[in-house]
């Protein structure tokens, strides 16, 4: 709202008591003195209201300390406060035009040895900014050479700070700071940007050596797997053929696993049962070449039961160390016939395992599963680590 | 001038000024009641002071002669 003449007048009238006329015709008087005041260069002073003062042609207008307290009560008391943290940052950007503006408020409330504190404090804060400038520019000296400005030697401490704290913070409006922060912007993309490139141009040049790598690791693969075939090979009795004097024309190549097969319930059909019964009952082996072989005296002058010597065909009933199990019973004769020629007492069985016929060849004759164990320990290898026990009748 | 002149004035315009409203005076100016928000200032010394808020009298001359 604004109060013009005649509200003033009315109010006046109002607050003193006198006439209207009276008012009006001290107002005048008063603009009139004021005014004439300015004229001459004076101040005129309103005691309890505030002051005028002629600045030139200005004239401004200074209230008095209790009016501007009560005008100002809602924020009597408050002091400007010292912002330590914000130092560096009004540091880099502030200095120049704003510092003509400073309140002089804040200074008057500052008792001298404050004051000195604080300078002392900022200007410890501006050396380290400096340094920190100088440190980061020396960094980068190596990366950008051509950034590097050679100081001017007219220029004071406190320029160069500023300079230096300014182009640090990039919020100068110095046009040099700029182009500065540009180039060091560019150079630093074209730096990252040839990294890059080299860094292309090194994995380019690797691709070989991982290509070479490769291969190594798929002729690896393969000798792996060609090993693993030769064994598996090896364990199903695909090379045996090559310890006979004739190897077989068609051989089975289930043979081994058959035997690690039966191996594996070795202990029940130690216990004769009822399964390899059925086809024990078909004993080939005594009947046929073997028994050709064996008789005679020399069966009569060996002991009852052994590894070695002539089968003796006496026995009716015997534990074996069974090394061959074949579904081939003509390899199994031949495999046979070979232990026979090394010395061994070697008897077949034909049983019947889930159905499939198998021919167990067996060297020695024990008393018992322990005694046949003890003889097992002595045999040659492959036999002493790839056999079982059984009870031939 | 008559002392109770003075002193209505003087009291006339605080209390106006206090109501938000501005008093203009016919051949000098206008005074206004104007709201000063609070603000950073840095001195040369480099020290940063955060300026509280302050209500305050403006005075602006008129334009017209002096």
């Amino acid at each position: 709202m604004k109060i013009d003449r005649e509200q003033l007048t009315e109010l006046l009238v109002e607050k003193s008591g006198l006439d209207k006329e009276q008012v009006a015709s001290q107002l005048d008087t008063l603009v009139e003195r004021i005014r004439q005041a300015a004229r001459e260069g004076k101040s005129f002073h309103i005691e309890g209201f505030g002051t005028f003062v002629a600045k030139g042609e200005e004239l401004l207008f200074e209230p008095d300390e209790p009016l501007q307290t009560e005008v100002n009560q809602k924020y009597a008391g408050m002091k400007p406060i010292e912002l330590i943290g914000a130092y560096r940052e009004q540091a880099a950007g502030g200095a120049g035009a704003d510092d003509d503006n400073v309140v002089e408020a804040g200074e008057e409330t500052t008792p001298a040895s404050r004051r000195d504190k604080i300078r002392a404090r900022a200007e410890k804060a501006r050396k380290e900014a400096a340094r920190r400038a100088e440190t980061e520019e020396e960094a980068e000296e190596p990366a950008l050479p051509e950034k590097k400005e050679a100081p001017d030697p007219q220029m004071t401490e406190t320029e160069r700070t500023k300079e230096a704290v300014e182009s640090k913070e990039g919020k100068t409006g110095r046009p040099a700071g700029k182009d500065t922060a540009k180039e060091g912007f560019k150079m630093a993309r074209k730096k990252s940007f040839k990294k890059a490139r080299a860094e292309g141009r090194k994995s380019r040049d690797r691709q070989p050596l991982s290509a070479v790598a490769g291969r190594i690791v798929g002729i690896s693969l393969i000798l792996v797997a060609v090993m693993a075939a030769g064994w598996w090979a090896w364990d199903a009795g695909w090379f045996e053929g090559d310890l006979e004097p004739d190897p077989p024309a068609v051989e089975e190549p289930d043979n081994r696993p058959s035997m690690s097969q039966e191996q594996q319930g070795g202990e029940e059909t130690q216990q004769q049962p009822a399964s390899e019964q059925g086809g024990g009952q078909t004993v080939t082996g005594d009947e046929t070449g073997q028994n050709a072989v064996s008789g005679g005296d020399p069966a009569a002058q060996q002991p009852a039961y052994g590894l070695r010597g002539e089968l003796n065909t006496q026995l009716a009933s015997f534990y074996t160390i069974v090394v061959h199990s074949l579904t081939n019973q003509p390899r199994a004769d031949r495999l046979a016939e070979v232990l026979m020629e090394q010395g061994y007492r070697v008897s077949i069985r034909s049983v019947t395992v889930d159905g499939i016929p198998y021919w167990r060849v067996g060297i020695g004759q024990f008393e018992s599963v322990q005694s046949a164990q003890e003889a097992a320990e002595g045999i040659p290898e492959p036999y002493r680590s790839d056999h079982f026990i059984r009870n031939f009748q | 001038m008559e002392q109770e002149f003075i002193q209505a004035f003087r009291e006339v315009l605080r209390e106006q000024i206090l109501r938000r409203n501005e008093v203009k005076l016919n051949g000098l100016g206008v005074f206004r009641f104007e709201h000063q928000n609070q603000f950073q200032k840095q001195h040369e010394d480099g020290r940063v002071v955060m300026m509280p808020p302050r209500d305050t009298i403006t005075f602006s001359r008129e334009k017209r002669g002096t």
